[in-house]
């Protein structure tokens, strides 16, 4: 097995509802399915399902994209896996944690920079470490993706300002209120956006609802929905002076609202502010009324601009959101590449540990009996002897490692070449016991050149050293 | 360099660095950065406390300078900041504290050398009295003024319908802006009469007000505070019209502060400059002195060559020498 990291997905930019539904594994069953075929020929896995997009990662050889995640994919939502090939995307190594740091930040999003997806992401997390499915990388590769997510959240406007109307309505009625709770809001008439917008604010804690409309009936079903109360539309102005949030949408052909009557309201009111959202056409209020002190009037071309503007700022973040996810994918990069030198960091202390123990049998052998403790100070100081000697190549491995690909692996080789490590991989001994990837092992038989490397110099200036 | 010194650059140096960082912080919207900032605002508060505590230990009990009771003020405005950033939550106020405190801190240090000495009999509970009520109502006046400007911005996007900017994303409500308003202005105007009042009792010499434009700009100032009072409790004025006003009466408030500190020293009746060795004496009349000028030389100057000064009296209660 090898330690690289795939990333296979589709999303709604890729396919179309119908084949995001035929292929999803939100289904437990499904998804349980996936885990079990994929767990066979993976090191590691994970999955994630939305309306708007699946997304599987797997850690395996070069080819695991294709040999494993596809077709187990395909097997869970019992499809052909052909069918399902003109839809994906697949991603390997850098680009794949790239890609999965862009979607937990929201800028992969169809409503760019939303929130749920982490949410999302944090759940599947959570469902493929129960299956042990996640080790080292993806641990790693995850917990990961959630700081790159806060980052962006944080540090750009990416996921600020509402993008829909209703929503646009309740973020603000925040910039005016400092405190939800305390707020009451009113409904005059009973449109469709007047309802998802009070919806909305019921979500952001408003402390009552009451709907005003002309049919009284219609006043009452409506505020059942909400758990508010209803009253007459003759006492919408005695209302007005106790209701902090006015939603208007009556069908009325004019003003129901003048700037005259407003002005007599906010004597009543003490001048405690109201804010008025007018979503009725023709509309309902006066716009004069928006002159008045402590009085704030959107209608719904406000509320559209409002929206527009936001976007156009989301986009322009999302710029930033992406400068930060280049950056921690450098970082996880480096992170990868640090990995990629373990193996042969471990089998060059183990030689020089293995070397040592055989000079010390030696000697112990020719010495003959010794006082208490001196073969233990022997010891000591023959293992003391290889770490220092293998201190500067160490430092010369990791400092002047190129990152993976082509250079990477020859600088590997060149290492593992000069202290003749791959003599015990052909054997299959040292490398059994340790449970380094096979594949890197013989990628490092393959990208060796062993004879121009094993002939020069310093392989053989290292062998008399030691023995 | 001594100790006194030491601590007043090290204020000086994390006052600003506290408030670039509150400002920059807030305008570039990274939390990260005013958070830091904010910690060495509060560090600075700390070596602040630290000089103020060494400054009154080493004061005999009627000998307070300028500058001591201007660094004063700029401790009781970082006070009301940290209590409304920790109590209330209102970290955006710091925009405005940080920047003042540190304008009066170097402000202390310019009057540093000016020394009023008070008489005897004008030193205790109605002088403690005068300093601290106003003092704390200017505190709290710079909150309603950092509130008022708040308000007053992003009130105006709401109406234009703008968008909010990214600025205005980590500042209060409305509601929020306004009930800082009106919490300053609630203890705020009690606190500034009760100083005013405690002054005219404390000093006979500033009841002249015909003489004294310091107390005429006072009066003016409490007039306006009283206004406002009215409008906010009587009339129930919220909103645009008292952050305006509470705007107003701040800039006038420091405006007059600084005239008061930079053209002339407080008149206490009784003032002394210290210019080099040599100290000048000015008894005021009214104060039970003869009017005339004390000339006696400090210790180290006996070896000095004689100088001479010109006396310039302005007014009858300040005293300006320079040398000729």
């Amino acid at each position: 097995m090898n330690c690289e990291l795939h990333l296979v997905g589709l999303n709604h930019r890729t396919a179309p509802v119908e084949v995001r539904e035929r292929f999803a594994l939100s289904d437990p069953l499904r998804e349980e399915r996936f885990f079990a075929v994929v767990s066979g020929s993976l090191s590691e896995y994970f999955s994630l399902s939305t309306c708007n997009r699946v997304e599987l990662l797997g850690v395996g050889g070069p080819d695991a994209a294709a040999r494993s995640l596809v077709p187990a994919w395909a097997e869970a939502a019992g499809e052909d896996a052909e069918r399902l090939r003109p839809y994906l995307y697949t991603h390997s190594g850098r680009a794949a944690a790239g890609h999965l740091f862009a979607v937990a930040s929201g800028l992969d999003s169809m409503v760019l920079g939303e929130p749920q997806i982490l949410g999302q992401i944090k759940a599947a997390y959570r469902a493929a470490l129960k299956r042990g499915g996640c080790g080292r990388i993806l641990n790693r590769l995850l917990h990961k993706a959630f700081s790159v997510a806060k980052r962006v959240r944080t540090e750009t406007g990416s996921a600020a300002g509402a993008v829909s109307v209703s929503y646009a309505a309740v973020e603000l009625a925040k910039r005016i209120f400092e405190d939800m709770s305390r707020i009451r809001a009113m409904l005059v008439g009973a449109g469709e956006t007047a309802e998802l917008a009070a919806a909305h604010l019921i979500g952001a804690g408003v402390s009552s609802v009451l709907v005003v409309n002309r049919t009284r009936e219609r006043a009452e079903q409506l505020a059942a929905s909400f758990g508010g109360r209803s009253a007459s539309f003759e006492d919408f102005f005695e209302r007005l002076t106790e209701t902090d949030i006015v939603i208007s949408s009556t069908g009325a052909q004019e003003h129901i609202l003048r700037a005259a009557d407003m002005r007599e309201v906010m004597r009543k009111r003490r001048n405690r502010p109201v804010f008025i959202i007018d979503i009725a056409v023709p509309r309902d209020v006066d716009p004069a009324v928006n002159d008045l002190d402590n009085v704030y009037l959107y209608d719904i071309d406000d509320l559209k601009e409002v929206v527009e503007a936001n976007m156009g700022r989301r986009l322009e973040e999302a710029e930033r959101g992406r400068a930060i996810v280049e950056e921690e994918t450098d970082n996880f990069r480096v992170w990868m590449c640090a990995l990629d030198l373990q193996p042969t960091i471990v089998d060059i202390v183990d030689r020089g540990e293995r070397i040592a123990g055989q000079e010390l049998e030696r000697a112990l052998k020719r010495l003959g009996p010794l006082p208490a403790g001196s073969a233990d100070i022997l010891r000591a100081a023959f293992l003391s002897l290889a770490g220092k000697l293998n201190h500067e190549p160490l430092m010369y491995l990791r400092g002047r490692y190129p990152g993976r690909g082509a250079a990477g692996d020859a600088h590997i080789a060149a290492v593992r070449g000069v202290f003749n490590l791959d003599k015990d991989c052909t054997h299959g001994t040292v490398r059994a016991a340790r449970g380094r990837p096979d594949s890197d092992c013989s990628r490092a038989r393959k990208t060796l050149s062993p004879a121009p490397i094993r002939r020069g110099g310093a392989g053989r200036r290292t062998e008399p050293d030691v023995d | 360099m001594d100790y006194e010194r030491l601590l007043s650059l090290g204020v000086i140096l994390l006052y600003t660095l506290g408030a670039f960082g509150i400002l920059m912080g807030a305008l570039s919207v990274r939390p990260s950065l005013r958070k830091a900032a904010e910690r060495l605002t509060l560090a600075g508060f700390t070596l602040h406390s630290a000089a103020l505590l060494y400054a009154f230990a080493g004061v005999r009990h009627n000998d307070f300078s300028a500058g001591l009771n201007v660094q004063f003020l700029a401790w009781c405005v970082i006070v009301l900041y940290l209590a409304a950033r920790y109590k209330l939550r209102y970290p955006f106020l710091g925009m405005t504290a940080a920047p003042l405190a540190l304008l009066l801190y170097m402000l202390s240090m310019r009057l540093a050398g000016v020394k009023n000495i008070l008489p005897d009999h004008l030193s205790g509970l109605f002088y403690g009295l005068h300093i601290w009520a106003l003092y704390l109502s200017f505190g709290l006046l710079a909150m309603a003024f950092g509130a008022g400007v708040v308000f007053i911005y992003a009130e105006s996007r709401i109406k234009k319908k703008m968008a909010p900017s990214r600025f205005t994303l980590d500042m209060p409500s409305l509601t929020g802006c306004d009930r800082i308003n009106r919490a300053a202005v609630t203890a705020g105007f009690p606190l500034f009469t009760l100083g005013i009042t405690a002054g005219f009792i404390w000093a006979p010499v500033l009841r002249t007000a015909a003489e004294n434009p310091k107390v005429l700009i006072s009066l003016f100032i409490w007039f306006l505070y009283a206004l406002l009072f009215y409008q906010r409790a009587a009339l129930g004025y919220r909103g645009r019209k008292t952050a305006v006003m509470a705007i107003a009466i701040f800039a006038v408030s420091v405006l007059s502060l600084l005239a008061d500190h930079l053209l002339s020293h407080h008149s206490t009746g009784l003032v002394k400059i210290s210019l080099q060795h040599f100290n000048f004496e000015y008894a005021h009349p009214q104060m039970g002195g003869a009017g005339g000028i004390i000339l006696s030389a400090g210790s180290g100057a006996e070896h000095r060559p004689p100088v001479t000064y010109k006396i310039n009296v302005e007014m009858p209660s300040v005293l300006r020498a320079v040398p000729t």
